[in-house]
């Protein structure tokens, strides 16, 4: 390798070296710049409710699922099998996959519209029996059978009676 | 929150101390530095105290406090003994002028704050859904009710529910995948005496700041001061990074063990003493531990090892450590071990593997898919590192442009290790996407930059040591400059 050649490859050496440490510093730049512009878009008080927020207040955050959670903890015992009750749609389908993480050891099931015999469905179900209402199934006759028992819109709460009539 | 703050401190700093002590007795901190012990030591104590939490439940108890804190004070205190009947042996980081220093100081100070607010932040939201939710917290639910792997644990895998796709488990997804991630949350709940719902995160995203400085440790020992301070910030401000700071996930675990099993080997090839073995194995095990991933990495960083200790042999006679110090390796291979055996007494199986809905092998899978869906998966890798600059903020682009610069120099170079292992890594989880027996968009979509962000500290490192090799050769007069560089560990 002559001179001219070693002397051409130390300054493409360098300037690949300097190439790269000003595309890292430049990356470091671009992310110190987005996450300032992160950090000074956190709300107000939201590091204060990190730590000072009681249990409630943080469900509470979490929409209907979280107050679907509340709802079952204050009034459903812990070994209960609870029957969502909502049309089949995505929202449905996302707060019964939540719920059935927050409301375990509960059992889960879950119910498109009322059956013929509910209370031979819910007889079929090993232990004492809650029904929780997604808002659109107002109304569906759940009196005949079931006590209401609290409510936090757009969920009712409902405990299936053991005795009475159909 | 569930637990005060001082009920937290100690539930965190209880196994952090139990770590920082066991590397005390092993004299590393005087070694490699403050930095890389305060990392190592939350990796290895949080690793301990899983394995213990596993080891209480297979034998049909919950994790107790009565149990676990005088076992952790007694692992602190005859480590603390041990420590005091070492000669001492300061091996002193190089020296930087102040202003390095401090500009090294800053940089760390702040990757560190803003780590911290993500996790603050995610304080804010209590675990309900997705993989944190029905992967993790849920295991770790089941544990600390059902008193450990008993038959009302057993009982919960049987239960399905129904939907639009068929049959899925109705509280625990994937009940084969391994158990550091339930351990430490059930660990928080002994700590509460009840589920808690946000600050079970805490222990798996204390990864994050662990493996920060774990990379900045070793880098102010191994490069100059910019590289030194640049890379470790660079690595918390990416997307993963920050994402994974916020979610009960277990890869920055998985993060955190394939770096620390790099630095271990780093300082192993050079000094071949045994506890830089065992900081190897450490790593090994916390990945093995965390994640199934954890065993294809363990083989990529085993393969890079391998080549390494040829080279080694090759130019010089390299130090080794003695014969009874690979027994250290015994440790991840029981943590392989424990998940195996739990899968099969429960004949757990993966849904990759033994248990994938077309009932066909993997290797048959990846054959059969191999000529429709390689290039996919490689055009998916290229885009998601390469071009989504958001994403990784162009560390991997400024790994390949060093490879290029620095390849034939590689294989006698410490960045060998780092290097070929994230790259083989890498053709690993290439490997598994083409043979997925789930539709490979969403497989790509949901799993892909997660298992990336596995190499991205380790590609890091292997990116400072190679600019920082790069530097050195372009610019030798300024390699003597006082407090530019310092020696490789």
């Amino acid at each position: 390798m002559s001179r001219s050649d070693r002397s051409l490859r130390r300054l493409g050496e360098r300037g690949l070296t300097l190439l790269a440490l000003v595309w890292l510093a430049g990356q470091v730049a671009l992310g110190v710049w987005r996450e300032g512009r992160a950090w000074a878009g956190v709300p107000a008080g939201e590091r204060r409710f990190a730590w000072g927020a009681s249990a409630t207040e943080r469900f509470e955050r979490l929409g209907d699922v979280g107050r679907a959670y509340l709802l079952l903890e204050r009034f459903t015992p812990r070994r209960a099998d609870v029957v969502l009750v909502a049309p089949v749609d995505a929202e449905t389908l996302r707060l019964h996959n939540e719920l059935s993480h927050l409301a375990w050891p509960r059992a889960l099931h879950y119910l498109a519209a009322l059956p013929a015999d509910p209370r031979a469905a819910a007889a079929r179900l090993s232990r004492e029996v809650w029904l929780l209402e997604l808002g659109a199934s107002r109304g569906a006759g759940w009196e005949a059978f079931a006590e209401r028992v609290a409510e936090a819109a757009p969920l009712v709460l409902w405990r299936v009676q053991q005795e009475g009539p159909p | 929150m569930s637990l005060s703050p001082w009920q937290l401190l100690w539930a965190l700093g209880l196994p952090w101390a139990l770590g920082l002590a066991i590397l005390e007795a092993l004299d590393v901190r005087r070694r490699a530095g403050n930095l890389l012990w305060l990392g190592a030591g939350w990796c290895c104590g949080a690793l301990l105290l899983s394995i213990g939490v596993f080891v209480s439940a297979a034998f049909g108890s919950a994790p107790r406090l009565a149990l676990f804190v005088p076992l952790q004070l007694l692992g602190i205190g005859l480590s603390l003994w041990r420590a005091r009947r070492r000669p001492p042996a300061d091996e002193a980081a190089p020296p930087w002028s102040w202003p390095a220093r401090l500009l090294f100081g800053l940089a760390l100070a702040a990757a560190l704050t803003a780590s911290a607010d993500r996790m603050q932040r995610s304080l804010t939201t209590p675990i309900h859904r997705s993989d944190e939710a029905h992967l993790w917290a849920s295991r770790a639910r089941l544990l600390h009710e059902s008193d450990g792997f008993t038959p009302a644990y057993a009982a919960q895998f049987e239960r399905r529910i129904e939907v639009p796709g068929g049959r899925v488990g109705f509280f625990v997804q994937h009940p084969d995948y391994p158990h550091l991630g339930p351990c430490l949350q059930a660990w928080i709940y002994a700590v509460a005496g009840r589920v808690t719902w946000t600050e079970n995160r805490l222990p798996l995203e204390l990864f994050g700041p662990a493996l920060l400085l774990l990379l900045a440790g070793l880098l102010r020992r191994a490069v100059r001061w910019p590289i030194a301070a640049g890379l470790p910030l660079l690595v918390s401000l990416t997307f993963p990074f920050q994402q994974a700071l916020s979610v009960a996930y277990v890869d920055l675990a998985v993060a955190a063990g394939l770096l620390l099993a790099s630095v271990g080997w780093l300082w192993l090839r050079e000094r071949g003493e045994p506890r830089w073995l065992a900081l190897f194995a450490g790593g090994l095990a916390l990945m093995l531990f965390a994640k199934h991933e954890g065993a294809l990495l363990s083989l990529a960083l085993g393969l890079a090892c391998a080549v390494d200790r040829w080279r080694l042999g090759v130019l010089r006679a390299a130090p080794r450590p003695p014969p009874s110090a690979w027994a250290w390796l015994l440790l991840p291979l029981a943590c392989a071990a424990s998940v195996w055996g739990f899968n099969s007494a429960f004949e757990f199986r993966n849904d990759l593997l033994s248990e994938n809905p077309s009932g066909q092998p993997f290797l048959l899978l990846f054959v059969g898919q191999a000529a429709e869906r390689g290039p996919a998966v490689v055009a998916y890798f290229a885009r998601l590192l390469l071009l989504d600059l958001p994403q990784h903020l162009g560390l991997p682009a400024a790994l390949l442009a060093l490879l290029l610069l620095r390849g034939r120099q590689l294989l006698a170079s410490p960045a060998l290790v780092p290097t070929l292992s994230v790259l083989l890594a890498g053709a690993g989880f290439a490997i598994v996407f083409v043979g997925t027996p789930h539709d490979l968009g969403w497989h790509l979509d949901t799993a892909a930059y997660r298992v990336l962000f596995q190499l991205l500290p380790t590609a890091a490192l292997a990116s400072a040591l190679l600019l920082d090799e790069a530097w050195s050769a372009a610019f030798p007069a300024r390699q003597a400059a006082p407090g530019s560089q310092a020696p490789a560990p």
